[in-house]
């Protein structure tokens, strides 16, 4: 028997909704590992802000350097298991880390932060940012991950600037853990 | 005129299955749970779809252990790949057969 149009057209809203449906889902097990990564880093970056304030300085451009390149890593094996060609990732994910650091290096030389809390809080809003406008396209979770980290950076700004970078290891790296976990279990 | 329904894919989870298999890249492979929370199906029910198609040739099911945990992975054929083009070329050909109608 033939199949009428309107079963031809739920047939393609299916595959169209399932494969849609994949990508998000694909996204999030990809995009785990790395906020778990720099939820570890921020953990112990912010830490050492709080604890060890004339070593905050070193200790970030050794975490960033080691984030920048678990995250290559990591990048890479899931591109790597995907299609087993890496060409270009390198280059790409460098031109990513560049454009990000020179982005915040721009707005720093600009608005001029004058203390430390203004230092440590608008990477994490940057970062809260991308998440968010990830989220608008490629799943909620996204935008959830960036919403909460946002709220936290401000209410951490606003009620307890005297402990911020403590704050932010606590419940900005926190954060980042938890929604990594989160979308790993997606 | 529409040529033929592929019945084995038309079948609503294989639909799906096929669908999410088709959005990898050749040689990409997918868990089966993370297969199952994509299509919304359970164990059972995705396990027997999934040998039908892979009876049909159109998915290639590899089992290992990952340590001591067993693993499922399925990969969609070439083969697969050209019967879901052909039946979604089949469903866009009966949409297209319909006559516009004036607005």
């Amino acid at each position: 028997m033939p199949m009428s149009t309107q079963e031809a057209a739920n047939a393609l809203q299916d595959i169209a909704r399932t494969q849609q449906r994949a990508s998000v889902l694909r996204g999030y097990e990809r995009g785990a590992p790395h906020l778990i990564l720099w939820g570890l880093i921020w953990v112990l970056g912010y830490g050492i802000c709080d604890l060890a304030p004339a070593m905050a300085n070193p200790a970030w451009l050794v975490l960033d350097v080691a984030g920048m390149t678990g995250s290559f890593l990591i990048g890479r094996a899931a591109v790597s298991s995907k299609s087993g060609a890496t060409t270009g990732y390198g280059l790409r994910f460098a031109a990513l880390g560049i454009t990000a650091l020179a982005f915040i290096a721009a707005t720093y030389y600009i608005m001029q932060p004058q203390e430390s809390a203004q230092f440590g809080a608008y990477p994490a809003l940057f970062v809260a940012l991308i998440y968010s406008v990830i989220g608008i396209w490629r799943g909620s979770r996204w935008a959830i991950a960036g919403i909460a980290l946002g709220v936290c950076t401000v209410a951490g700004y606003a009620f307890f600037k005297e402990h911020f970078m403590l704050w932010m290891a606590v419940v900005g790296g926190g954060t980042l853990i938890v929604t990594g976990l989160w979308l790993r279990r997606a | 005129m529409p040529g033929e329904a592929n019945e084995l894919i038309h079948q609503p989870l294989r639909l799906k299955i096929m669908a999410a298999l088709n959005g990898l890249s050749p040689r990409e492979a997918v868990e089966f749970t993370r297969l199952k929370s994509v299509v919304g199906a359970t164990d059972g029910n995705l396990g027997a779809h999934l040998s039908t198609l892979e009876q049909a040739g159109y998915v290639k099911i590899e089992k290992d252990f990952v340590g001591k945990k067993p693993r499922t992975r399925v990969t969609m054929t070439s083969g697969g790949r050209k019967a879901l083009a052909q039946h979604v070329a089949y469903l866009r050909e009966i949409l297209e057969s319909v006559p516009a109608t004036a607005g």
